[in-house]
């Protein structure tokens, strides 16, 4: 949780967009987003389903979906991944970027056992003798705090519990000692304890090894307890990039303010009014317009907003924080909610 | 409170017999999966459920459904014992009961409009009059917050929250009296989930509904339910109103689990001091209290003097034996730190023989040899459900 932001950012990503071609011309589901991961740093991408998160993370190391078109620069420790040949990203993933996945109990092979699947993924990158490929895999599956680590590398995955195959997917990612962790959702199918132990443990790794995280998530409970600095994206762009503090204290951006809202335990459930549009169907100008409460002729038309400073190292793409503007507007703790927002997730 | 109660479950059991093989019928274990639990759900209330994985939450609701034939004990509804149901009770009781299910899409047929999978069940049920129940069908879609015109959309056509509230609309087309609801908004976002939940308060307060609410998210039950009963491995451990509950968890495992929800609060650092370890096998559940093998709070017996700290000490050394998490190569005084010499000979003693037995890494002698010496309440007895304050019951020896 130490930000040490006088170093150089290990991955510098900046108007990163991915596009996609479909019958209906070519969709932009990430669309200019920017940010920075400083080594000893967790940064949190927040946003609802559809909003590009695991988009823009599978798109920074080269793992796009078939057919996606990405732009813009992706810097990781200081070489550009954008133009980066397979073999060089080959490289790069897993020796010093790692990936955790939603599911990634289900990147293990059934019919191996977690040993040889660890011991694989060592042996690629450390040519090591079996015996030191062994004693390895057992320091791996010891540190993600597995019991009898010796006696887990015989059984096949089948045998884990989901919290166990998580931890090995983990251990797995960890193998090449990486400089940086991308986690998309991790523990997002497990049970509240072993989701906590699994964040203790990413806290861990952290402060050993000063390594960079990016963790996707939806649970700004989450969020809260392990970011340093949050991107919160919305309709495939960022709307707002704060410390995590301030962002809870003072979200700057309306749909930032409405997301914290509609928290269960934050007194009365307030829901987002309409849903999130499909990448096909983005709306003009702002793309939260459909759903703000504050929206005004020009968030309706045009480019969608740029960020602009909101605070102390805080900005928002929300026209109201733009010169001559009075962000006071926005900045209403409780705004009244206009009924007529369209959508048809509004039933009263 | 002499209200008859809708639904009352009494000592409900739910075993699952383990076999040796695909084909053989050699049982090996008995899964206890529901083990002997006991509660009322009045008309308007709503009960929530919550646990981890394998806690038995999701058969306690299948078994309720009558989906699942007990093992043993009874499920009343309104007056009536399931297993006393006659052909014309059953298909009663199936009018009266609705059901929503984590997945929405597991609810609605593909190839069906939404249209005809709300009105499926009136069909069922004999109302044949098209026009009826057309009306019945846009009724109830407004009602959980649909436009009447998705009566005729395919469930594909829809977002994951409108298909939770076509699944909602078709549990409750025959106005029942009783809903069960497993993890209904788990699939969804935060903030269509925050909508989703309204609506169901709403119904519950409008209609007198009745929810059993199936849920491993405290933050949602916290926001639906009335009452909260807290399951581990089988047994209910802890029940009461939610807030208070919630707020002040008397049982150790309510506290785990109410501390291990991450806060949205980063100015309040997480709770830490989380359990260690998975939920032991329900096929063969600790002996004693079952939660003693992770609970931070076992009580130390009345004839040793150890202090606070030399106790913590070895129940952690005892759970690590147990869950055969200990590091034989190390030092376990040092790991552990226990103290060089305790005050209490018989202590002492015990954990030189702990020691010395660790040291030729036999992990089973070490384990007996410390539970002699240590014997804990929670060890050996198994809690009985009993009330405490605030019309809320515990099952921890902490408040014998």
């Amino acid at each position: 949780m130490t930000a040490s932001r006088q170093s150089d950012p290990m991955l510098s990503v900046s108007d990163l967009s991915v596009g996609f071609d479909s019958y209906e011309g070519t969709i932009r589901a990430v669309d200019g987003v920017t940010f920075d991961v400083h080594p000893g740093e967790t940064v949190c991408i927040v946003g609802e389903s559809g909003a590009g998160k695991t988009v823009t993370c599978e798109a920074l190391a080269g793992l796009g979906p078939d057919g996606s078109q990405t732009a813009g620069s992706v810097r990781f420790d200081g070489i550009e991944l954008q133009s980066a040949g397979s073999r060089r990203l080959q490289e790069l993933r897993g020796d010093r970027i790692a990936y955790v996945f939603q599911h990634s109990q289900n990147s293990l092979d059934p019919v191996y056992t977690v040993g040889e699947q660890l011991m694989e993924v060592i042996g690629y990158h450390q040519e090591f003798p079996e015996e030191r490929r062994r004693e390895r895999a057992i320091d791996l599956l010891d540190r993600v705090d597995i019991a009898n680590p010796a006696e887990r590398l015989s059984d096949y995955p089948h045998e884990l519990s989901g919290g166990m195959g998580q931890r090995v997917a983990v251990a797995m990612a960890l193998a090449g000692d990486p400089d940086l962790l991308v986690a998309d959702e991790p523990t997002a199918d497990l049970d509240v304890t072993i989701q906590a132990q699994l964040l203790e443990l990413f806290a861990e790794l952290q402060a050993e090894r000063d390594l960079a995280i990016l963790y996707v998530t939806h649970d700004l409970g989450i969020v809260a307890g392990i970011a340093d600095r949050v991107v919160v994206m919305y309709a495939g762009t960022v709307v707002e990039r704060a410390p995590v503090a301030q962002l809870f204290k003072s979200p700057a951006h309306p749909y930032t303010q409405a997301l914290l809202r509609s928290l269960p335990g934050a007194g009365e459930l307030k829901p987002i009014e309409g849903r999130h549009p499909e990448p096909s169907v983005y709306p003009d100008g702002c793309r939260f317009h459909p759903r703000c409460p504050h929206a005004v002729g020009d968030c309706r038309t045009g480019e969608s907003p740029e960020l602009l400073p909101a605070g102390v190292e805080s900005e928002a793409a929300c026209v109201f924080y733009g010169p001559d503007r009075e962000s006071s507007v926005v900045r209403q703790a409780d705004p009244p909610v206009d009924g007529s927002t369209p959508g048809e997730g509004a039933h009263r | 409170m002499s209200e008859v109660p809708l639904l009352s479950v009494r000592n409900l059991e739910k075993h699952y017999t383990r076999t040796t093989g695909v084909v053989s019928t050699d049982v090996v274990g008995r899964v206890r999966a529901v083990d002997g639990i006991d509660f009322d759900m009045r008309r308007g209330e709503t009960l929530a459920l919550v646990g981890e994985t394998g806690c038995g939450k999701s058969t306690t609701a299948r078994t309720v459904l009558g989906l699942e034939e007990p093992t043993a004990g009874t499920v009343t509804f309104d007056g009536t014992p399931l297993q006393e149901f006659d052909t014309t009770d059953r298909s009663q009781f199936r009018r009266r009961v609705g059901m929503v299910f984590q997945d929405p899409n597991s609810s609605l047929d593909p190839r069906m409009t939404v249209g005809e999978s709300v009105g499926e069940p009136l069909l069922v049920h004999g109302l044949t009059d098209r026009e009826r129940r057309r009306e019945r069908v846009e009724s109830v879609l407004g009602r959980v917050g649909l436009s009447p015109q998705i009566r005729s959309r395919y469930p594909a056509e829809l977002s994951g929250g409108q298909k939770q509230r076509a699944a909602l609309a078709r549990a409750l087309i025959l106005q029942p009296d009783l809903l069960v609801a497993d993890e209904p908004v788990n699939a969804l976002d935060a903030s269509v989930q925050a909508s989703f939940l309204d609506l169901l308060a709403d119904l519950t307060a409008d209609f007198g509904l009745a929810v059993l609410f199936i849920s491993h998210d405290l933050a949602v039950v916290r926001a639906v339910a009335h009452r909260t009963a807290v399951m581990y491995l089988g047994r209910i451990v802890e029940r009461g109103p939610t807030a208070a509950l919630l707020d002040d968890p008397a049982h150790p495992y309510t506290r785990a689990l109410v501390d291990s929800i991450p806060r949205p609060d980063p100015s309040r650092p997480p709770a830490g001091g989380t359990l260690e370890g998975d939920v032991p096998d329900p096929a063969d559940p600790p002996a004693g209290c079952r939660f003693h093998t992770r609970c931070p709070a076992v009580i130390q017996p009345p004839e040793s003097s150890l202090s606070a700290e030399a106790w913590r000490s070895i129940v952690s050394l005892r759970r690590d034996l147990v869950t055969g998490r200990i590091d034989l190569e190390s030092d376990v005084r040092e790991e552990y730190s226990l103290p060089g010499q305790f005050d209490d000979q018989a202590a002492e003693s015990a954990i030189d023989d702990v020691v010395a037995a660790l040291e030729e890494d036999d992990v089973e002698t070490a384990r007996q040899r410390l539970d002699r010496a240590f014997d804990s309440v929670c060890i050996e007895q198994e809690p009985e459900l009993a009330p405490i304050e605030d019309g809320r019951r515990v099952a921890c020896h902490l408040h014998d």
